[in-house]
């Protein structure tokens, strides 16, 4: 896959362009773009941003527009694990690799990023929009208005942020980010060993990977996460498409933790009969999420 | 569930390599493997199905008189249990942790080929020499064999399978199919993934090269499958097949419904649903709190590709359209609304059409007065881009075939009341998806007189204001000028008037009127008895069509006449052959409301105002037609009062048209009439 990022100063917006090659699959939209100005870019986070962005298409040859410095070339190989990805462009003289000093954690719309939040303090809220008009870059909020989550590699927590993770990278030098908070909590084996490949990555751009939640037990989380209808704002502002909180089960699911920390039986059973009702109509959840539908709001795990 | 179902396809084939590789798959490390075989039509099957049952295969056989690897294929895969495919060939024999690798890999990968290099064993190595694997030998002894196929096997998803509709059967005997499946993957969103882990191999026993391409017959075989390979870049194949199964199907689209209090219509749309020429998918309807249960009315289809889901109360239909695409099992999603009736090639022509990286594809529609019967194609902008959408030209939403994976991500706005389907195909455009005209109109629109109310035409005007703005608004006053110019440069897509008259034979029945058309052996001369006939028809509300011939048996040459049943055209048939030998009968349905057949195509062409004249004549048809006889090839008449006809005149070259209304002026009672309606 050879990539190419084309700035449009005048509409300020950003274009990933891609050429699919002999083993490489076709994405899903004519191209990538997101919304705004970037005023620095590195070479080498814009080739991560790009190898993440088209994670899921690429096979055989990744060829990043501007090529890669030697440090991150080993990374971006085994992000690709366990295809055999040759990397082309890659450029053996020593080259300044930026360092931030600032915290961003990925909004996802989900509980675990409330969650998240809580555990770790951060500096920068960063969230792409499918929908929103423009760019919003303040100094605690980063909106990007983007299609890049159209290309995410599929089901499951980890793979979901895929998409934010590599426009954070793109915002990363602008922003000052050193630090990425992913609001993950269970992951299967796949993505838990996607996420050893994708932290040793950023690593090598100088961006931290914090997971504060993965693995964390049912005590925890639920002690992190507030009154339900504390978050109401909150789900409305971060699901776009949706009426009331109520058509959301990461609500219902902040409303059985909420109960079962409280010890209310009714409200239980009506958040486990709506999370049931989620479920049959189709929503997919992680298996510790399933299987605490399944045990009316007790930690099969703990 | 088995983990993985691995499915050869074979005929005529030499039992001896057949029963060394069905013994290395049993050697697998996996447990529980199945393995389907399938019988292209050996002569020899007795002895074929008698190997399965000792390695516990599964047996298909299909009768065919010519071989075809990827018919066979798809006969097998059909019959497999598992949502993992490994196809592969009776040469070709795996290495026992190929097959967890593999699996693992597809886990890893769901989108995705998996193709494991073979390796040729040398002359030596067939299968009396395979009695048992040396693996550490076979890997010294053996070749490697270029990519330039795909080296005897793939593995992929069941999903896949059912997004491609599986191996071109278009390719017969074998050789290109592999290539072809994998690249029409790859414009699907799948990669190709070549496994380089040295603990999974395939090797090729040695066998007498066959003789494929010998005979001039086999060149022109592997060079169609060639052109095909190199030519055809569509998506989707075999649309006339079906590879339904009711244990294990995985359905190619999802047909979504959503509706709310219109049971009857809802019927009439299932049941055009079902009607489709291609069969492999799921309809889901889902009731939007309807005031009475559409389950009992839906139940007579008794087909188990229909869901019906109701909602407990009424959401709306952007919530409802949401719901069944988080329902839906199909890897397209064709959106239908409940009143609308799909064309029966709609599927075929929509998936056929998909090509490239295209996510999926619209098409025309027709609107039909549920009431008159009127009908008014609408054949849909040629291009689906952003430009067009931000300036309203936009595909009809009931008309389009998207993949699901589109859907997921693109939710309708359930916040906006109606017309959340502009706002969705606008940011969808914005996305950069890409979407294909068929080609074809797809579905009958219908329109219901008085069908929204105030309050709805409202909500409609201001969420598409909303939507216009928000799509306006990310550009610049530049950028929105020229897309202003391309969207005006956006054409409306030619289809032929003949489809939508091939078309109209599928509306509702009450919208349909019987046609039959005479021939006379002998040109009728316009006197006499015979005009008794014809007044008399007209008189019974029969409006007719007549053709004349020219030159020395000039007269009328044929009629053609509505009729309500097939007992009122045996008495036309009956009453017109009283008065001349008919030569030859034809039926067929055309839109009521559309009475004159000559002028109908001209009408959907969209030249029919101006193209044809029609006036008020008085009774003396028989006057009227001897001069309309001597200048026109046809004319139109039906009755309009009680000595009143009115005339349609074809379209003439002007000194002809002048010289036919100078002439008929006699005739005329009213001021002349342009429209046909």
């Amino acid at each position: 896959m050879q990539t190419e990022t084309v700035f449009d100063p005048f509409e300020r917006s950003i274009t990933i362009k891609y050429s699919p090659e002999r083993y490489d699959a076709y994405p899903p939209a004519a191209n990538a773009w997101i919304e705004g100005r970037l005023v620095e870019l590195n070479r080498d986070r814009e080739a991560a941003a790009h190898a993440l962005l088209l994670f899921s298409f690429i096979s055989g040859q990744f060829c990043p527009s501007r090529g890669c410095g030697v440090d991150v070339a080993g990374p971006l190989r085994d992000l690709f694990s366990p295809r055999s990805v040759n990397l082309t462009g890659v450029d053996l003289s020593p080259a300044r690799i930026p360092s931030g000093v600032r915290t961003a954690i990925l909004h996802d719309g989900t509980y675990r990023t409330v969650a998240a939040a809580r555990a770790r303090r951060s500096d920068v809220i960063f969230k792409l929009s499918e929908s929103a008009q423009t760019t919003l870059v303040g100094p605690r909020n980063i909106t990007v208005s983007s299609n890049f989550n159209f290309f995410s590699p599929g089901r499951g927590q980890l793979n979901a942020l895929i998409p934010s993770i590599a426009a954070a990278l793109l915002f990363s030098e602008d922003a000052g980010l050193g630090r990425l908070v992913l609001p993950i909590h269970d992951l299967n084996q796949s993505e838990l060993d996607l996420l050893n490949r994708l932290s040793g990555l950023l690593a090598a751009v100088n961006i931290a990977v914090e997971a504060p939640l993965l693995g964390k037990n049912l005590r925890t989380l639920s002690e992190l996460l507030p009154d339900p209808s504390s978050l109401e704002l909150f789900f409305t502002e971060g699901h776009e498409y949706s009426n009331t909180p109520d058509d959301l089960s990461d609500f219902w699911f902040v409303k059985l933790l909420w109960a079962r920390r409280t010890g209310t039986p009714k409200d239980l059973d009506e958040a486990t009969a709506r999370l049931q009702a989620f479920s049959e109509a189709g929503h997919v959840f992680s298996s510790w999420e399933q299987n605490l539908i399944m045990s009316r709001g007790t930690d099969a795990h703990a | 569930m088995p983990p993985l179902s691995v499915v050869i396809g074979l005929r005529n084939w030499g039992l001896d390599r057949l029963e060394v590789a069905l013994r290395s798959h049993r050697a697998s490390d996996t447990a529980d493997l199945e393995i389907v075989i399938s019988d292209y039509g050996s002569s020899n099957c007795d002895d074929v199905y008698k190997i399965t049952q000792k390695f516990g295969c599964k047996y298909v056989y299909s009768k065919a008189d010519v071989w075809s690897r990827s018919a066979a294929l798809n006969a097998g895969i059909k019959e497999a249990a598992s949502h993992n495919i490994l196809t592969t060939d009776a040469d070709i024999i795996f290495t026992p942790k190929s097959h967890d690798i593999l699996i693992k890999n597809l886990r890893r990968m769901p989108d995705s080929v998996q193709i494991i290099q073979c390796r040729d064993l040398p002359e030596g190595f067939g299968s009396a020499s395979l009695s048992n694997f040396d693996w550490s030998q076979l890997f010294k002894v053996s070749s490697i064999r270029p990519r330039w196929g795909m080296g005897g096997s793939a593995t992929f998803t069941k999903a896949l399978f059912a997004r491609l509709h599986g191996f071109d059967e278009r390719m017969t005997v074998w050789g290109g199919e592999d290539n072809d499946f994998v690249q029409r993957a790859r414009r699907s969103g799948a990669i190709l993934n070549w496994v380089e882990d040295p603990e999974a191999r395939i090797y090729h026993i040695w066998h007498t090269p066959d003789s494929r391409g010998a005979s001039p017959a086999e060149t022109k075989i592997v060079e169609n499958n060639k052109k095909l390979l190199d030519e055809d870049f569509s998506v989707v194949r075999n649309l006339s097949r079906s590879f339904r199964r009711p244990h294990s199907f995985v359905p190619t689209v999802s047909i979504v419904i959503a509706t709310k209090n219109r049971p009857v219509l809802l019927q009439e749309c299932v049941r055009s649903c079902l009607e489709q020429t291609f069969q492999d998918f799921e309809i889901i309807v889902v009731d939007d709190g309807s005031d009475e249960a559409l389950r009992p009315r839906l139940d007579n289809f008794n087909d188990g590709r229909l869901r019906v889901i109701q909602l407990e109360h009424s959401r709306g239909i952007a919530f409802a359209r949401n719901h069944a695409t988080r329902l839906a099992h199909g890897e397209y999603i064709a959106i239908q609304d409940d009143e609308d009736l799909m064309l029966p090639q709609r599927l075929e022509h929509q998936l056929g059409s998909i090509a490239h990286d295209f996510a999926g594809a619209y098409g025309g529609s027709i609107t039909f007065n549920d009431q008159s019967g009127t009908l008014i194609p609408n054949p849909g902008w040629k291009e689906f881009d952003r430009p067009s959408t931000m300036f309203g030209r936009i595909p009809a939403h009931g008309t389009l075939l998207i993949r699901r994976r589109a859907l997921e991500h693109y939710l309708y706005n359930e916040t906006f009341q109606t017309n959340s389907s502009f706002h969705l195909l606008n940011r969808i455009a914005r996305g950069g998806i890409r979407l294909v005209h068929c080609g074809h109109y797809v579905i009958l629109q219908r329109l219901r007189p008085h069908d929204h109310a105030a309050s709805d035409s409202l909500a409609r005007n201001c969420t598409s204001a909303i939507s216009k703005s928000m799509a306006r608004a990310a550009v610049s006053t530049n950028l929105e000028q020229q897309y202003r110019k391309a969207a005006r440069a956006n054409p409306k897509m030619r289809i032929a008037a003949s489809e939508v008259i091939t078309a109209s034979r599928h509306l509702p029945p009450h919208l349909l009127s019987e046609r039959v058309k005479l021939e006379f052996r002998t040109p009728l001369t316009a006197a006499g008895e015979r005009m008794d006939v014809l007044r008399s028809l007209l008189a019974n509300c029969h409006p007719i069509n007549i053709d004349f011939s020219k030159g020395p048996q000039s007269g009328i040459k044929a009629v053609t006449i509505a009729c309500d049943s097939s007992k009122e055209r045996d008495e036309i048939i009956s009453t017109l052959s009283g008065i001349a030998e008919i030569q030859h009968v034809n039926s067929f349905v055309l839109p009521r409301a559309h009475v004159d057949t000559s002028q109908i195509e001209a009408y959907f062409e969209g030249v029919a105002v101006g193209s044809g004249d029609y006036m008020n004549v008085g009774d003396d048809i028989e006057g009227l037609l001897q001069t309309v006889g001597k200048h026109c090839s046809r004319c139109f008449l039906a009755t309009v009062g009680e000595s009143e006809y009115r005339l349609g005149l074809p379209q003439l070259e002007e000194p002809v048209k002048a010289l036919v209304h100078a002439k008929i002026g006699r005739f005329l009672t009213s001021n002349r009439h342009i429209s046909e309606a």
